[in-house]
């Protein structure tokens, strides 16, 4: 009877969690059923295909039927997990809308927090600005411990050009051997020269010329004023070197002897700007040595080595500090002068001065006893210093020479 | 008859049956349309769905047994389908004299 057999199939897809003998069950219990009724009906009809036909008519559809109680059955699991499948989706849709949301809020709050740096940075650079624009609008007079020290150096004239590479060395004190600070700076292309904060208090400061020309100056920076500009007006260029020429009035029975005239030349200061520029570097005088016959020779030494050199112990000749007073001309007399003939001193006039200086002669009154002379050092034609050699000089000169001679004589030393 | 005055009775005819002792789906529709007199046929797409939910909420127990050369279920009561049953008795009756009560009102109008 196929009508029964299609009950089985009929049934749908087998499930993982269907109990194994369910389908087996319900086909059983139906196909009972109907061949309890087919008896019945071919009982009372005699005829197989007539008995089949009621049945069916009677029964209806056995494959929905059983389709149903499959149903009816597994309706609960089902359902379950229909419920689960539901509520997985219905999970995993809140977690996608959660993550979803997470995101959003992480988006905001990643666009807050770069709103945030941004504003935070925009009120740092405001507050920057304020802080620059209150120090650029400070008084002066708030600047009460340091004073910003400069200088403007300028060649000739004050409205001159910039002295660029000249130097400035600044000391703390009132005089260069002071220096504890000891700045040594050099000027830039437009003459300027920062020495940066400096205490109120007085300066030592020497300006000085690439060629060795210098200016002292002293310094005095005044508290409460935030900056303070030294304008110093310099030399452009070196003096011009002067010609000269000794013109020492020897008698004539001594210009054959060795003797020689000992000078002490310190050079001129001049004004620039108002201030007076210094020529001779480190402060010292050069030393010349006139001898009898005119010719000038030039000691690398001071006076203090040069008479100490000799072998006979003999006491060393005092000498007398030159006087200096300002002007742009050289003067030969003694004490108020920048161009000296000190000490009258006389001297051999070998070359080898280190251990042959055995005559000296001195004004016994210590004076100077040479009349002045005036050199133009602008002159273009050669300057001749005249030197006038005293009577009283003379003696003295010809009593030491009798007296070395003597000397001699006895095989003494003078 | 009208059909839907039996839906609401097929469960209490069903229990009713095998409160006599232990039958099968077939047997029981054939001891309906016995006892009322052809009146009342249970179709088999009413009674093998109800039968199956009285088993599931234990009204009642199923049990197979070979009968013809074929496994058969039989369904019996359970304690719970007698007291089910008593209960489905009562609401009748309760039912029955309510309308009986109304109709015989209407006869004797």
């Amino acid at each position: 009877m196929q009508w029964l057999e299609n009950l089985t199939s009929a049934l749908p897809a087998r499930r993982d969690d269907e109990p194994t003998d369910l389908r087996g069950k319900i086909v059983s219990e139906l196909r009972d059923h109907l061949l309890c009724a087919y008896q019945r009906e071919l009982m009372l009809t005699g005829n197989e295909t007539e008995a089949v036909r009621r049945v069916v008519a009677k029964f209806g559809d056995p494959s929905a039927i059983a389709r149903r109680l499959w149903l009816d059955a597994l309706k609960e699991k089902i359902m379950s997990q229909r419920i689960m499948v539901a509520l997985s989706i219905a999970m995993t849709v809140a977690c996608i809308a959660m993550a979803f949301a997470i995101w959003r809020v992480s988006e905001r709050s990643a666009e807050a927090t770069v709103a945030i740096v941004r504003e935070t940075w925009e009120a740092n650079q405001a507050l920057v600005k304020m802080l620059e624009r209150a120090v650029q609008e400070r008084p002066e007079r708030e600047s009460q411990d340091w004073v910003r020290l400069k200088f403007h150096l300028l060649k000739d004239v004050s409205n001159g050009s910039p002295a660029a590479g000249y130097r400035v060395i600044l000391a703390d004190g009132h005089d260069a051997n002071a220096t504890k600070i000891g700045l040594d700076l050099s000027a830039g292309s437009d003459g300027f020269i920062d020495a940066g904060l400096l205490k109120p208090a007085a300066y030592f400061c020497e300006v000085l010329a690439p060629w060795g020309e210098h200016m002292s100056l002293h310094i005095y920076l005044r508290a409460g004023t935030a900056e303070q500009t030294e304008v110093i007006v310099c030399p452009g260029e070196p003096t011009p070197p002067a010609r000269f020429s000794f013109a020492v009035s020897w008698p004539e029975d001594l210009r054959e002897m060795p003797l020689g005239l000992m000078c002490d030349i310190a050079y001129l200061s001049r004004d620039i700007g108002g201030r007076q520029w210094e020529a001779n570097p480190g402060g010292q005088n050069e030393h010349i040595i006139v001898a009898a016959n005119g010719d000038i020779l030039r000691s690398r030494h001071g006076w203090g080595d040069v008479l100490n050199a000799g072998s006979d112990g003999r006491k060393k000749i005092e000498f007398k500090q030159v006087e200096s007073t300002p002007g742009p001309t050289i003067k030969a007399t003694g004490k108020r002068l920048q161009f000296a003939v000190r000490g009258i001193v006389i001297l051999t006039a070998d070359p080898d001065l280190t251990d042959r200086y055995r005559w000296y002669v001195r004004d016994p009154e210590g004076e100077d006893a040479f009349v002045s002379t005036v050199i133009d050092l602008h002159s273009e034609e050669p300057n001749e210093l005249k030197i006038l050699l005293s009577d009283e000089c003379v003696s003295n000169v010809r009593k030491t020479l009798d007296l070395h001679k003597a000397v001699r004589r006895s095989g003494g030393t003078p | 008859m009208d059909s839907r005055l039996l839906c609401g009775m097929v469960d209490t005819l069903i229990l009713e049956v095998i409160s006599s002792g232990p039958t099968y789906g077939y047997e029981i529709v054939q001891t309906v349309l016995t006892r009322s007199k052809g009146y009342f046929e249970i179709t088999e797409g009413s009674l093998y769905p109800a039968l199956h939910r009285l088993e599931r909420q234990k009204f009642l127990e199923a049990f197979w047994k070979e009968a013809d050369g074929r496994d058969r279920k039989y369904y019996k009561l359970t304690p719970a389908g007698k007291a089910g049953l008593a209960a489905k008795r009562r609401e009748w009756n309760q039912f029955a004299a309510g309308v009986r009560g109304v109709l015989g009102g209407l006869a004797r109008s």
